[in-house]
């Protein structure tokens, strides 16, 4: 008879903080502001 | 912005806007940026009224902000305190300074015709604000949520 115990060890998912970053809008428009002093 | 233009959530840790020329020393006085989730989809007159019953947090205050931009590049702000955007609802960027030293940062806007997307006043404690179909280009920074849960298995097999 074999017996054969294979234990294994699983690390399903680390935990990690992801920094990115989102651009919002094209460069349509050049214009005055919105930091306009007046 | 709009929660389908940001397409993140997450904790935000700066705020950018996109300078279009060059600027020296555009300087404003008892300078605050906030931001705050809406439910609305496009703005009205009302700054209150835009937040949708939401409260807007504090991320940057300075006594006396000075820009000064080289030509076509980002400038912003790291939050004094991470922002958590939630991703569903739109967001308001907000800023308002009580003097400066009428020099202008020129910057890029996108188009948002026929929406509102806008509200702005010359008068630091205004209730009311002119509307534009227009939006600043925005960028920003964030820390996504980690995965969630971690975990450790173990698999026993045996084999006869």
């Amino acid at each position: 008879m074999k017996v054969a115990v294979i234990s294994a060890l699983l690390l399903v998912a680390v935990g990690a903080a992801q920094a990115g970053t989102a651009i919002v809008g094209a460069k349509e428009s050049p214009q005055k502001g919105p930091w306009c002093g007046t | 912005m709009l929660a389908g233009e940001l397409k993140f959530a997450g904790d935000v840790t700066r705020v950018d806007w996109n300078a279009s020329a060059a600027a020296t020393g555009a300087g404003f006085g008892d300078a605050e940026i906030t931001l705050c989730e809406t439910p609305l989809s496009e703005v009205t007159t009302s700054f209150v009224g835009n937040y949708g019953g939401n409260t807007p947090a504090l991320i940057y205050s300075n006594s006396w902000l000075v820009i000064t931009t080289t030509g076509d590049q980002w400038f912003g702000f790291d939050c004094a305190k991470p922002f958590a955007y939630g991703g569903s609802k739109n967001l308001i960027v907000e800023m308002r300074w009580r003097r400066d030293n009428e020099t202008t940062v020129p910057s890029w806007h996108f188009d948002t015709k026929p929406a509102f997307r806008n509200c702005a006043v010359g008068t630091y404690a205004a209730e009311q604000g002119k509307l534009g179909t227009w939006c600043s280009r925005h960028r920003f920074t964030y820390t996504a949520a980690a995965v969630s849960p971690t975990s450790l298995g173990r698999i026993r097999a045996l084999f006869r």
